[in-house]
């Protein structure tokens, strides 16, 4: 199965990809990583906990997006990585 | 302001022309390019060739707006459409700060360009290699071989190398551009190194990459680029490869006959020093055994004359339908890989 990538690099976005994986992983690429890597973190996490995925991989390059941002663009993802997964 | 793939032949054109505005060239291997226009008129454009992110450029009246990151969203969701999701960027190192903030990473760095990743993490990618293979932190030998396919020539190198070192690493390179894909080449040697006990076979995974493959649209002469890509390649190996796999010693083959193969290895004795370790080829005949002869030969269907130079782990490949079917391709390229 094809990884789903959502969002952008503008600033203030971010650019979610998420794959099928055999666990979970979350990495983050973002500029403010030292300020607010763990934050971001956490708000993957949280969404990710929400839908019940523990096989998958994210990959978030930050752009400096606020939280509902990460949200929006990670649920999004989610729901389109769940629609391939129904029609592979 | 619209975004599109470069589909037709004039498009292409028309790309090839604004990229000469720049000094860049358009590079024969590109898969796929997308461009984006204003009133018919190219502002930006960007390529790819398989996981390599190439050929970008922005019209000066555009810089600094920010078309670098569409670019490199754009193209980010076309290569996780063909199920690539790890890639390359080789660029200028002045433009460094862009693709980092872009949140890809540097690998290494040369006095003139830098090559960044996104996707992955070739810190991470060798540490799980170490893993699966559960490879120790004793002192190592290594040797990085194409083995397209395998000859005495690599297995000389290798005996050599095993001979004087409790473990030896055979590197194949992972690139499938060769003649012979990347798993009947590492398979081959896996079998012909199974009378080695102490020699562990290994892919290099997509951090070693052929001359071939190299991006060359931004520099200029072609000495320059032999030499940055020898040491792209090299710090490569040398940053990463040795650190973690504690490897103290490279064995390479001396380079006779090809003076591009030898800058390469001049490069080499550069930046390992005495961690470097050539070795004379291996003739027979009086002639040099080379893998480049061997498919010569193959390809002008003089069998008995390339056999003489292998092993028998690559004459049992060769003569199955696997072979015949690589020897079949072989015979339609015309390329020296």
């Amino acid at each position: 199965m094809k990884s789903i990538v959502v969002g952008s690099l503008e600033s203030s976005d971010c650019l979610i990809t998420i794959s099928p994986h055999h666990t979970l992983e979350i990495v983050i690429e973002s500029p403010v990583y030292q300020s607010f890597g763990k934050q971001i973190e956490s708000v993957i996490q949280n969404i990710l906990n929400a839908f019940s995925l523990t096989h998958v991989k994210v990959y978030c390059q930050d752009k400096g997006a606020l939280d509902y941002t990460i949200e929006a663009r990670l649920i999004t993802a989610i729901e389109r990585f769940k629609e391939a997964e129904n029609e592979s | 302001m619209r975004i599109h793939d470069v589909v037709l032949n004039e498009e292409r054109e028309a790309i090839k022309n604004f990229l000469k505005t720049f000094d860049l060239t358009y590079e024969e291997d590109i898969d796929d390019t997308i461009m984006v226009t204003e009133n018919g008129r190219i502002i930006a454009t960007a390529s790819t060739s398989h996981n390599i992110i190439k050929c970008i450029a922005i019209a000066s009246d555009y810089q600094g707006q920010n078309m670098t990151s569409l670019l490199m969203t754009e193209i980010i969701k076309r290569l996780a459409n063909k199920g690539i999701n790890h890639y390359f960027v080789y660029t200028l190192d002045e433009q460094v700060p862009l693709f980092k903030s872009l949140g890809l990473r540097p690998i290494v760095q040369t006095m003139t360009l830098a090559l960044l990743e996104g996707g992955g993490s070739i810190q991470s990618a060798l540490n799980q290699l170490k893993e699966d293979h559960a490879i120790d932190n004793t002192k190592k030998a290594a040797v990085v071989i194409n083995a397209n396919p395998l000859t005495l020539g690599h297995l000389h190198l290798i005996e050599t190398a095993q001979k004087n070192h409790q473990h030896l690493l055979v590197f194949v390179v992972s690139e499938d551009r060769s003649v012979f894909p990347f798993k009947a080449r590492i398979n081959i040697v896996k079998k012909a190194c199974k009378k080695y006990p102490n020699a562990t076979v290994l892919p290099s995974l997509d951090y070693l990459v052929s001359y071939a493959t190299f991006p060359k649209y931004f520099l200029q002469k072609e000495a320059m680029i032999r030499e940055e890509h020898a040491m792209v390649d090299v710090l490569t190996f040398k940053n990463y490869y040795m650190k973690t796999f504690n490897i103290v010693k490279r064995y390479v083959g001396e380079e006779p006959i090809s003076a591009m193969t030898n800058m390469y290895n001049e490069t080499m004795k550069k930046y390992l020093n005495q961690n470097l370790i050539i070795i004379p080829r291996k003739y027979l005949d009086g002639m040099i055994i080379s893998a480049s002869t061997v498919r010569k030969h193959l390809k002008n269907d003089q069998q008995s004359e390339a056999y003489k130079y292998l092993p028998q782990a690559t004459i049992d490949f060769l003569e199955s339908k696997e072979g015949h079917d690589a020897i079949r391709a072989l015979k339609k390229r015309d390329t020296r890989h």
